[in-house]
């Protein structure tokens, strides 16, 4: 069973994975939120790049190109200052709300 | 950054085709076959083309893009079919074509501020009877009295209009001129470009003797010499000296075509012999309303009727007086002619805009296959609601052009055919403000008659 990622949340799953992992391409970000959801979230792997355009141009990552270990030309993506200081904002919104929904749907 | 764009492109296709690929591989290295694995990889990425202009658009480079895709897509169309892009053309052209001659006359005639300095301020007097509501003329002694009481007017001045002809110097002219009384151009708040005013000392009963030459009878009769200032012309036999030239942009009040102003001495306030009667202007004093000047004139009249009741015609005895401002006074009698006239042209544009919006519904009907075509392969209503528009909007960019061209006839012809008398009708031309005018019906128009048949198109 896998399960489109709620909306919103992908800028929040590309920073936190860029923040982990340094530099990235973009097949080895959808590949790693993937994997470390279990399968579960599963991006829609090409809206991944909208996406990342959306962040370059908002100055939360860096783009540049290199060859990776399978001797193909890739854009790896870099997290920057800007794009540190969103994740920590998008994270606490996320709680927030996540945490509030938890106390609606848990109420007996 | 057509450059940057490209670029641009290649780097996202790359991009995207290299996650593809790593993705396929993963599946066949997972022991899927290669041509299922290619085809897992794709579902999975999703629309690569979409996802290319979705992030292309983020660049915001799209609208210009889809702009002239839309347009080269719309002049195909229309192309390709001659007889419906032609008459739908002509029959706009007729519709914006009369509307932009019509609005440049309206705009010479109406709207054009008078060409002079606080105009708001200038006023006619004009005397009318109860019973007839066209202006008399004023007596020169009511004229006298009026300018010798202080406190209702900045300056007023008298004048009536006189044809000469001039002879010597080239060939016999018949001149169109009016003889007004020394304190003209003050009133009008303009002095002479070339030499002096006129001076009192100029003026002689009925006029004569001195006179202020039009810029452009100056330019024409005497190639703009300024030693014409030493020279005397021969008027209906008469030597007359030369005071001065008139300022280039000096339009005469009632007449554009006035050659030459002839100096008139002041009438006096005692009636003697016969009575000549003139035109008037005058400029309000500043913070005096028309209402109080109205009445202080018709004290000043009452004391004139008791004291000539014998010497006043009928007419003039219970006469009125009322201040009209020079605007009203120069375009009162074609005002309503030409919002009549505007109002019937707009609805030949109304008319003409539902007649294309019915041509359209015709063609809606015809090129249904072809939108459901374009719907499945994928774009948008959005997109096709768009495309119909620019569609529309080249319509009626080639109607405002050809009713531009229709309009430079137009005009020609309704300054012709004009009867005598409409103040400024030979300025109305094609200028900035007509072309804006011309450009925003031409949008309006695509707009309406565009949006109409695409509305009526969707419900069906």
């Amino acid at each position: 069973m896998r399960d489109e990622i709620p909306p919103g949340t992908l800028y929040m799953l590309i920073l936190k994975t860029l923040a982990r992992g340094g530099e990235m391409h973009g097949f080895e970000i959808a590949n790693s939120i993937q994997q470390i959801s279990d399968d579960i979230l599963q991006v829609e792997e090409g809206s991944l790049y909208p996406a990342l355009q959306r962040m370059l141009i908002k100055g939360w990552v860096t783009a540049e190109w290199g060859v990776t270990a399978g001797n193909r030309r890739a854009r790896y993506y870099k997290l920057t200052k800007s794009g540190r200081k969103q994740l920590e904002v998008e994270l606490s919104q996320f709680q927030r709300v996540n945490e509030a929904i938890l106390r609606v749907i848990q109420m007996a | 950054m057509l450059v940057r764009r490209s670029q641009f492109d290649i780097d996202l296709e790359d991009e995207m085709r290299m996650h593809i690929s790593l993705r396929a591989q993963q599946q066949t290295e997972a022991g899927i076959a290669p041509d299922e694995a290619r085809h897992v990889a794709q579902r999975r990425f999703g629309n690569a083309l979409l996802l290319k202009e979705t992030s292309r658009e983020v660049w915001g480079w799209r609208w210009l893009e889809i702009l002239l895709q839309d347009l080269r897509y719309g002049l195909r169309i229309l192309a390709k079919s001659p007889g419906f892009t032609a008459v739908a053309v002509l029959t706009l052209a007729l519709g914006i074509g009369t509307n932009t001659s019509i609005f440049s006359v309206v705009h010479a005639v109406l709207l054009r501020p008078l060409p002079y300095k606080h105009a708001e301020r200038l006023v006619s007097p004009v005397n009318v009877a109860k019973d007839n509501l066209m202006g008399l003329g004023v007596a020169d002694f009511q004229y006298a009295t009026w300018r010798d009481q202080t406190g209702i007017f900045d300056g007023i001045a008298a004048y009536a209009g006189r044809d000469f002809t001039i002879t010597g110097s080239g060939e016999p002219e018949q001149l169109k001129a009016q003889t007004v009384t020394p304190g003209f151009l003050g009133v009008m708040e303009t002095t002479p470009m070339v030499g002096r005013d006129f001076t009192p000392r100029d003026a002689v009963p009925r006029g004569g003797q001195v006179a202020l030459l039009s810029y452009p009878f100056w330019m024409r009769r005497f190639g703009g010499d300024r030693s014409i200032l030493s020279r005397q012309l021969t008027l209906d036999g008469k030597p007359y000296s030369v005071a001065g030239v008139l300022p280039r942009d000096f339009e005469f009040p009632e007449n554009t075509d006035v050659s030459l102003l002839v100096a008139l001495s002041e009438p006096a306030e005692q009636p003697l012999g016969a009575i000549y009667f003139y035109s008037v202007i005058a400029r309000m004093r500043q913070g005096v309303t028309a209402e109080r000047a109205e009445a202080d004139l018709a004290l000043i009249n009452k004391r004139l009727e008791s004291a000539y009741s014998q010497r006043l015609g009928r007419t003039e005895a219970g006469a009125q007086t009322r201040l009209i401002g020079l605007h009203d006074r120069l375009v009162g009698n074609v005002r309503p002619a030409l919002l009549v006239l505007t109002g019937a042209v707009g609805l030949v544009l109304l008319i003409v805009c539902v007649n294309i919006c019915n041509l359209l519904l015709a063609r809606a009907i015809a090129r249904q296959k072809e939108i459901a075509v374009r719907i499945a392969l994928g774009a948008g209503r959005a997109g096709v609601l768009r495309q119909l528009l620019t569609e529309g909007m080249l319509l009626a960019a080639g109607g405002g052009l050809a009713g531009l061209a229709f309009a430079f006839g137009g005009v020609r012809l309704l300054r012709a055919m004009a009867p005598a008398g409409v103040p400024h009708i030979d300025e109305a031309q094609i200028n900035a403000v007509v072309l804006g005018f011309n450009l925003s019906i031409a949008l309006c128009a695509g707009l309406v008659f565009r949006t109409r048949a695409c509305a009526h198109g969707f419900r069906h």
